[in-house]
């Protein structure tokens, strides 16, 4: 087995998810003893790797996620405990399992309940998953909305940089944060993203986040109040490597001035 | 935690407030998709809240802890996508990240310094180093998986890796005694 001395040089690729094969195997060894050297190093490695979070372009959630967060836990806080509900009396299992174990009709009847029982809740499951998709449309549609129709809102025009693109369309509002949304805009690769920056008078851009067109080439963003738009002199959307970039890496394609 | 634990929801309230926005920016980096990354991030907290009770303190501070939690779920997120396997799991279940703890120092130093000093150390690499680190904590690759997206010897990308991060960890430590001194 390698000593730790050996293994130290390892802490961090192990946090990361990195390491494999032979040394990783090893160093899951002294993990799974809870060795007194490499234990208390890789979870200072952990730390060191998890900093790395702060390397994520900057981006704000929905507004509507924090209602439908503590609305969800809200009630789950009052809620009782369901008594347990497994109690069945022992002549009904003793029944239940001379049945199986004597009737094969029955054990293939069982088979085949649970076979449609199982596809059902996959229904089920994949209906609230749409269901939690149009949720979240419909709540940046419910936002876009507010922005559109606050006292303060602003329209400005993002103008395309490069010919045959669309023109963007903004609205901000202090108040109730920032909209833009384009109809027509071509695909981009899918190695790449559009980055919408906030360019201030004085400093580096800002993002703001990103987003692509779904296939009929609509593309929508909604983002809450975050940002001081007071400060901003411009939006900018530039293309940028999938996952985004901490500052543009290209000529922006869309420019709007905020007036 | 405690309030957590005692299901105070007011609790609850102040930790999103406070980590919403580091959390949704590392979904959103890694599974790409905005809609999936609400949903990724409800997961998370929620997954918080009902679990608090198996939080404890020896686990370590909570903001690593989390974001540790949070970059976990995306990358399972991304993996599932990867393998077109779309199935839902069980939202209540999940593995607790394992202990975080911070070499002392380091700690002493606020969220907002040490994000700009960890941009600004990340910022300095060359850009293939760069692009490796990101490549393992964003997409969850492993050494030799990185080797060959980027076409460079398994051994380069290891030290890369490896120095690139004591680099990080010198720099947070330098920030913090300048912080003190």
């Amino acid at each position: 087995m390698a000593d730790c001395e050996q293994l130290r040089d390892q802490y961090e690729a192990y946090a990361l998810g990195a390491l494999e094969g032979r040394q990783l195997a090893e160093l899951e060894r002294h993990l799974a003893r809870n060795c007194p050297v490499c234990t208390p190093g890789v979870a200072e490695a952990r730390w060191l790797v998890a900093q790395l979070t702060y390397l994520s372009p900057d981006a704000a959630p929905s507004p509507a996620l924090r209602y439908r967060i503590m609305s969800e836990a809200t009630p789950a806080s009052s809620a009782h405990p369901t008594p347990a509900q497994s109690w069945v009396p022992a002549w009904a299992w003793a029944i239940a399992a001379a049945l199986v174990a004597l009737t094969a009709f029955t054990v293939y009847q069982n088979r085949r309940a649970d076979r449609e029982l199982a596809a059902l809740r996959q229904q089920l499951q994949t209906a609230e998953s749409q269901g939690q998709q149009l949720q979240i449309e419909r709540a940046h549609y419910v936002m876009a909305t507010e922005i559109v129709m606050a006292q303060d809102a602003r329209p400005v025009k993002l103008m395309p940089q490069k010919p045959a693109m669309p023109m963007f369309h903004a609205v901000w509002s202090q108040k109730m944060g920032l909209l833009v949304m384009a109809s027509n805009v071509p695909q981009f690769p899918p190695t790449t993203t559009l980055q919408l920056w906030a360019v201030p008078k004085q400093g580096k851009p800002l993002s703001l986040g990103m987003f692509r067109p779904d296939q009929s080439g609509q593309a929508m963003m909604v983002m809450s109040p975050a940002t001081n738009m007071n400060r901003i002199a411009a939006l900018a959307i530039s293309e940028e490597p999938a996952g985004g970039s901490l500052q543009p890496t290209s000529a922006p394609v869309w420019v709007g001035p905020l007036t | 935690m405690e309030r957590l634990i005692q299901r105070d929801a007011s609790a609850l309230e102040e930790l999103y407030d406070r980590y919403a926005r580091p959390v949704y920016s590392l979904v959103l980096r890694v599974s790409q998709q905005p809609a999936s990354a609400e949903e990724i991030v409800q997961d998370v907290f929620l997954l918080l809240w009902r679990n608090a009770a198996r939080y404890h303190a020896s686990r370590g501070p909570l903001e690593p802890w989390l974001f540790t939690l949070a970059r976990n779920r995306a990358l399972d997120f991304l993996r599932l996508k990867r393998e077109k396997q779309r199935r839902r799991e069980d939202s209540y279940e999940f593995d607790m990240p394992d202990a975080v703890s911070a070499p002392n120092p380091v700690a002493l130093i606020d969220g907002a310094r040490r994000a700009e000093r960890v941009r600004a150390c990340m910022g300095e690499l060359p850009e293939p180093q760069r692009r490796a680190i990101e490549l393992a904590f964003f997409e969850g690759m492993t050494h030799s998986e990185i080797a060959a997206a980027l076409s460079e010897p398994l051994g380069t990308v290891k030290s890369w890796i490896r120095n690139g991060l004591i680099r990080l960890r010198e720099s947070l430590e330098t920030a913090s005694a300048a912080g003190k001194g």
